[in-house]
């Protein structure tokens, strides 16, 4: 196990090189590996592992759109491929990869195929750690464990194939068998994994329903937006407020700050906006700090849970939600957006 | 008598390459030095240069897409009237999160624009035109495609057409015989021969004369030292000479080799399209095959069965190197075994890795450099670059070197490992005759020395090696083997 510095703090990180494939196959070579649910991080992790040689089935239920992907993408109906129930009878690891919403509803029809000696997997903790909401409460004489990819199933996919791997996190919930971890560490590199970082499936929920409440989509929206309304309210035009708001951010400063870290781009800035963004920085943490307190309350309490689910299970919460998008959609700051984005030089050239 | 009237002027033009993986220009090698000349109506030109030569960066001067560092460029019509088609573009229309083996991953597919939607040009509003260049251009059957779904030859085709729905004044193609069928490759000419009587300029770019239309009437060479020429057609060739055609068979031989693939009534098809049909082949150690069928007949398919790059193999009565596909082999270990390269591996290999770190990826059968390459790894990748004469561009990126320079290190890539089993698919698209014949004797001198078997996909026959021994030939309906 490597131990790695994050800034003073050493954590574990398990890396490809320590963690061969070779040993990975090893572990689970009597294992039969059934992914559930062929959406999203579905088809990734399925098509890795069996490309690693992993044997690996796929649970989806025919009839759907998913289930002909799953056909092109060669699993054979009968064979590779079955419903959701027979595919969960059939595995020793069940890989549940469906929606957090789809979880609850074909929890009943899992559980009963939850035997002695099999693994419960989970790519995502919201299932297990809100368990008195969503009911997902598994026998003790399995394993429960969890590793979560950090990307896309698109980008796992394409790590995968190009040689490079992707980072995820792993956590044992319930260690029933005493091969637990080596099991969730076997399956993270036979997905594609490179570094894998430990975790528990309280803190994987937790940091990720923060992170894209916060920074990730709830607050930079919400800055964007009052930084937007403000230079509009004194007569900037919407091109030059978009400009100075959205357009600068995404097409060269996040990616500066992506490649150098944001201490760099302090250090590389010019001299009158170094001044001020370190004046306004403290500021500006002041002024969110409190809603940041409120945020994780409100995700560790699982009262982000409820609202989710609550919102999900409504009949006309589709309606309600389109109509909550559109507004976004045609506010005169993302049209501005919009137009902003077709006149970027490399797609007037397209033109 | 009146001089004809000037069409595209550069006057005292100085050029630079510049790497266009950076963030901006940065300067690069001098390629042209204050050259003047003029292309005026009723003229069509043939631009001639070996690789590397920087013909197809003076097209995209020409284009207006490529900055000169020194004099200017006059167009005495209006700029929008440009259609400029080459290898490099195709990649930006399959969009940025494309990759290699997009084409058959369904499952993790997005939203992808198909042929008909990359066609649909707004300024476009002649629909007898529209259905003119889809007849003439065999597009029908295409257009219902996602263009991540096309093979290169087809991609070609739909580019080129597109080019044309633009009705631009003058039409610059570079190199755009290359990775088109036989068929295709006798069609294109008459087309152009059409439209040069028409209103259209064309501008021709190619490494080599052998293919120049019928309708142009001058010639702009680059010479191997960089100095340029030009001149009419009579003044700058002689007689051309034809081209000939494939062979329809080889002579053939009984082998015992070990079995490297073996396929039983493979069958592959994506949503109601039959790409493959019950195809059945052995390819056993020291078999040379060359395989041949038009454009979209699905040679690249079958080959991604081979390269362990397409999930269907699984569906599929495979064996590869003697385990059946999906007996708990993994990729990597039938990768290994395998030298590959490919137009497609050219079209989304990361343009920014050096050409070193590119030689030495073909260690890990990765496209990018992820792993260490030991010293000696890193030596024998440059004995590589140093057979193919791009030993001084180790440190360059791949973005920098011309096409063909770009083939040759994805070359070096596939044949640094001695691999058992080499697929080469269009291993000469693009290439002048200098660089043909050194990839064709590498190509031979490796299936010798080494005994590799090899599966060589071309539509030429003067780009076939000698040592092929065998031929499986693809229909588009009905896909035969013979021996």
């Amino acid at each position: 196990m490597a131990r790695i510095n994050f800034g003073g703090v050493v954590e574990d990180v398990v890396t490809r090189d320590e963690f061969s494939l070779e040993k990975a196959r090893k572990i689970l070579k009597k294992e039969v590996v059934a992914v559930l649910g062929y959406g999203v991080q579905g088809p990734a992790q399925a098509l890795n592992m069996r490309d690693n040689g992993i044997k690996v089935i796929v649970g989806q239920k025919s009839g759907s759109p998913s289930y002909d992907k799953a056909v092109k993408d060669g699993w054979v109906p009968g064979k590779t491929l079955f419903s959701l129930e027979e595919a969960a009878e059939r595995a020793t690891i069940i890989q549940f990869l469906v929606s957090d919403a789809g979880q609850m509803m074909t929890w009943p029809s899992i559980r009963k195929h939850l035997t002695k000696g099999k693994a419960l997997y989970f790519s995502h903790g919201f299932g297990m750690v809100f368990n008195d909401q969503t009911g997902i409460k598994p026998p003790k004489n399995v394993d429960i464990i969890l590793v979560a990819p950090k990307g896309s199933g698109r980008s796992v996919r394409i790590n995968f194939l190009n040689g490079s791997g992707i980072n995820a996190s792993y956590a044992v919930q319930q260690d029933a068998s005493g091969r637990a971890k080596e099991r969730a560490l076997a399956l993270g590199i036979a997905l594609g994994a490179g570094y894998m970082f430990p975790t528990t499936f309280k803190n994987e929920v937790y940091s990720d329903l923060t992170g894209e409440r916060g920074i990730l989509m709830g607050a930079l929206a919400g800055v964007m937006e009052a930084q937007y309304n403000e230079l509009r309210k004194h007569g900037h035009s919407p091109s030059e407020a978009f400009n100075e708001t959205v357009e600068e951010l995404t097409q060269s400063l996040i990616r500066l700050v992506g490649e150098n870290g944001m201490d760099w781009m302090y250090a590389n800035c010019s001299t009158t906006a170094q001044r001020g963004a370190l004046d306004w920085k403290p500021k500006f943490r002041k002024a969110v700090e409190p809603v940041f307190r409120d945020l994780y309350k409100s995700v560790k309490s699982g009262n982000e849970t409820r609202i989710t689910l609550k919102a999900n299970s409504a009949k006309d919460y589709k309606k309600k939600l389109n109509k909550e998008l559109k507004e976004i959609h045609e506010s005169e700051m993302w049209r501005a957006g919009a137009a902003v984005r077709s006149l970027r030089p490399e797609n007037w050239k397209k033109k | 008598m009146a001089k004809p009237k000037a069409f595209v002027s550069l006057e005292d033009v100085s050029i630079e390459a510049f790497d266009r993986s950076l963030m901006g220009a940065t300067h690069g090698r001098v390629l042209f030095k204050e050259l003047s000349w003029e292309m005026r109506e009723n003229e069509q030109w043939a631009i001639l240069g070996p690789n590397g030569s920087g013909k197809s960066v003076l097209a995209e001067v020409i284009a207006g897409t490529h900055p000169v560092t020194k004099g200017k460029i006059v167009y005495h019509f209006p700029q929008d009237k440009i259609a400029y088609v080459n290898f490099d573009s195709q990649k930006s229309a399959l969009g940025d999160g494309a990759f290699l083996q997009d084409r058959w991953n369904i499952g993790l597919r997005e939203d992808a624009p198909s042929v008909s939607d990359f066609l649909s040009i707004p300024i476009l509003r002649n629909k007898t035109k529209y259905r003119d260049v889809i007849r003439d251009f065999g597009l029908q059957p295409l257009l219902k495609r996602k263009l991540i779904e096309l093979s290169n030859g087809e991609r070609r085709k739909v580019w080129i057409a597109r080019a044309l729905l633009k009705n631009p004044r003058l039409l610059i193609l570079d190199n755009p015989f290359e990775g088109l069928d036989e068929d295709f490759r006798k069609e294109l000419p008459k087309i152009l021969t059409r439209l040069m009587k028409g209103h259209i300029t064309l501008a021709y770019v190619a490494a080599e004369a052998t293919m120049i239309p019928a309708g142009v009437t001058h010639i702009l060479r680059i010479d191997d030292d960089g100095s340029v020429s030009y001149g009419t057609r009579k003044e700058m060739l002689g007689s051309g000479k034809r081209e000939r055609m494939l062979p329809k068979s080889t002579k053939g031989r009984k082998s015992i080799g070990r079995i490297l693939v073996q396929m039983k009534n493979v069958n592959v098809s994506y949503s109601g399209v039959q790409i493959l049909r019950d195809i059945n082949w052995t390819v056993r150690e020291r078999e040379r095959w060359a395989l041949f069928g038009p454009n979209g007949s699905g040679k690249t398919t079958l080959l991604s069965l081979i390269l362990a790059d397409n999930p269907q193999a699984y569906a599929n009565d495979i064996m590869l190197f003697g385990k059946k596909r999906g007996t708990g082999e993994s990729i990597w270990e039938i990768k290994k075994s395998i030298g590959w390269v490919s137009p497609e591996l050219q079209l989304y290999y990361p343009h920014g890795a050096t050409c070193l770190d590119i030689v030495c990826s073909g260690w890990f059968d990765s496209i990018g450099l992820y792993r260490n390459a030991t010293v000696d790894q890193r030596e024998i990748a440059l004995a590589w670059l140093q057979r193919f004469g791009l030993a001084e561009h180790a440190a360059t990126p791949l973005a920098e070197l011309s096409e063909g320079e770009q083939r040759l290190v994805l070359l070096a890539r596939a044949l640094v490992k001695n691999p058992t089993l080499l697929i080469l698919d269009e291993p000469c698209q693009g290439l002048d005759t200098a660089y043909r014949t050194r990839v064709l004797e590498a190509i031979d001198w490796v299936a010798k020395q080494h005994n590799a078997a090899m599966i060589y996909v071309t539509h030429r026959a003067d780009e076939l090696p000698k040592s092929i021994t065998n031929i499986l030939r693809l229909d588009k309906k009905q896909p035969r083997s013979s021996i």
